[in-house]
């Protein structure tokens, strides 16, 4: 396994854990709340910090555990990153298209972030999850 | 699983012939032990350039190296030879009054 595979399943799962612990809230009892837009908008800022430290921390364990390997970076890395970011970029658009069909059908402003949010996450998650794929299946 | 690529090449048998690692390899050529790995294993087609480094650090040529099974489509082939051999027939014709 190269330095970007384990790099990108400990990235990937970070963000399922943390985005999956934030929809689990926000879709659940945040939704019913009638504070809504302030308690998400907390949370999000709680999301965003939790994945700078996690993301920095597991980056700094990988790069001392795999000092050799941490700054190899090749051809066949950067053509599946390439790839990987081709099919997120079709799943983000897809998930802005949703965005602006709530926009513009006059949804609340709540649901058009949650829309744009789960659209940039399930693109980074694609992302990471096709870069495994293609790491393990060969391009 | 198919192979993602149809390219085949001989670097397992050259690089034990030179007694060569695949971390070696992948050293001269600029790539990683695990691009070499893929490569081998035709889960990879390498560029042209790296195609190029990996027979010069295995001191062959090229085409010792890797190869590309199968034949051009004959139809296709015929087709192309019939199509070059009319042109050449009627760039020959005299000019038409």
């Amino acid at each position: 396994m190269t330095f970007q595979e384990k790099s990108t399943l400990t990235m990937t799962a970070i963000m399922v854990l943390v985005y999956g612990w934030y929809f689990t809230l926000v879709l659940g009892p945040i939704a019913g709340s009638p504070a809504r837009e302030v308690a998400y908008t907390g949370l999000m800022v709680a999301v965003v910090v939790l994945l700078v430290i996690l993301a920095a921390a597991s980056q700094v364990v990988l790069a001392i555990a795999f000092r050799s390997q941490a700054n190899a970076d090749d051809e066949r890395d950067r053509l599946i990153t390439l790839r990987s970011g081709e099919i997120a970029g079709y799943i983000l658009a897809v998930g802005v298209c949703a965005g602006i069909g709530l926009a513009m059908m006059q949804s609340d402003t709540f649901w058009i972030a949650q829309a744009l949010i789960g659209a940039l996450v399930l693109a980074e998650v694609s992302k990471g999850v096709s870069k495994l794929v293609l790491y393990r299946r060969g391009l | 699983m198919a192979k993602p690529t149809h390219v085949t090449n001989r670097i397992t048998e050259l690089r034990a012939a030179t007694n060569m690692s695949q971390a070696e390899l992948g050293d001269l050529i600029g790539v990683t032990r695990q691009t070499v790995n893929a490569i081998e294993r035709s889960k990879y087609s390498p560029s042209l350039e790296a195609a190029f480094r990996i027979a010069r650090a295995l001191n062959v040529s090229l085409d010792n190296v890797f190869q590309y099974p199968g034949q051009f489509p004959v139809r296709k082939l015929q087709r192309t030879t019939t199509t070059r051999k009319l042109t050449q027939d009627r760039d020959q014709l005299p000019p038409t009054t």
